[in-house]
């Protein structure tokens, strides 16, 4: 083993603690996402049978209205 | 600067120096933080950004804040005692050495003390002495003398692996 070029060894040695790819862009993703303004809302499971009882009864009243 | 400029001149600078500032986080702490630090370097990127300032030397900037978050996170650790002990980080090496001598290079890095495997890092991003100094807070030839013994004690740990991988 070469042990003259010290400096070359130790590029190599941290060369293994770049990142991949995906960590690459994974954490580019995160940060536009913080600052982007556009929120992401966790809804519940039965959050479409919520809806649908909310879109009926704005239903019934557009229909009232009518 | 509008908008699509500023994002340009973020993506600049992040494709410029994330990986280098992901890989002093990752020698320091291990990958998982590393993710996590580097993000928030990046994030303050961000906001000088927005705000207009920028610096005439990103590079100096980025690793002058990597350096007082680092300092920062190891007080925090101190004083909770939460985090594993640095010496026991742990490396993300799943990067498949391709021979012996890349494998034994790794593990004579991986087995330094942080302090040393951490200004060598900063040596091997192409940073002066000086700019090392300025960073840690110390006098560049502090910092020469410190490199001197780092890369004297690699040596020391690259010829003891090289040994331990010879053939019996």
């Amino acid at each position: 083993m070469n042990l003259h070029d010290t400096d070359t060894l130790i590029k190599t040695a941290v060369d293994a603690y770049h990142p991949s790819a995906r960590i690459f862009e994974r954490v580019r993703a995160r940060i536009r996402r913080e600052h982007s303004g556009v929120k992401v809302l966790f809804v519940s499971a039965d959050s479409a049978k919520i809806l649908e009882k909310v879109f009926k009864k704005y239903d019934a009243w557009m229909q009232k209205i009518a | 600067m509008n908008a699509q400029k500023k994002n340009e001149a973020f993506d600049a600078v992040y494709d410029a120096l994330f990986p280098d500032v992901y890989a002093y986080f990752n020698v320091c702490f291990g990958a998982q933080e590393a993710e996590d630090l580097a993000q928030e370097i990046f994030l303050r990127v961000w906001r000088a950004i927005q705000d207009g300032k920028t610096p005439d030397n990103w590079r100096a900037w980025v690793f002058r804040c990597a350096v007082n978050l680092k300092n920062d996170f190891l007080r925090r650790a101190y004083a909770s005692r939460e985090t594993q002990p640095l010496d026991e980080a742990q490396q993300d090496l799943s990067a498949a050495p391709d021979d012996m001598t890349r494998l034994a290079v790794q593990r004579a890095f991986a087995a330094l003390p942080k302090d040393c495997a951490d200004l060598l890092t900063l040596k091997s991003f192409g940073f002066k002495s000086e700019e090392i100094g300025t960073m840690l807070g110390v006098t560049a030839s502090a910092v020469r003398t410190r490199l001197q013994k780092a890369k004297g004690l690699f040596s020391e740990y690259l010829e003891r692996e090289a040994k331990t991988d010879e053939p019996a």
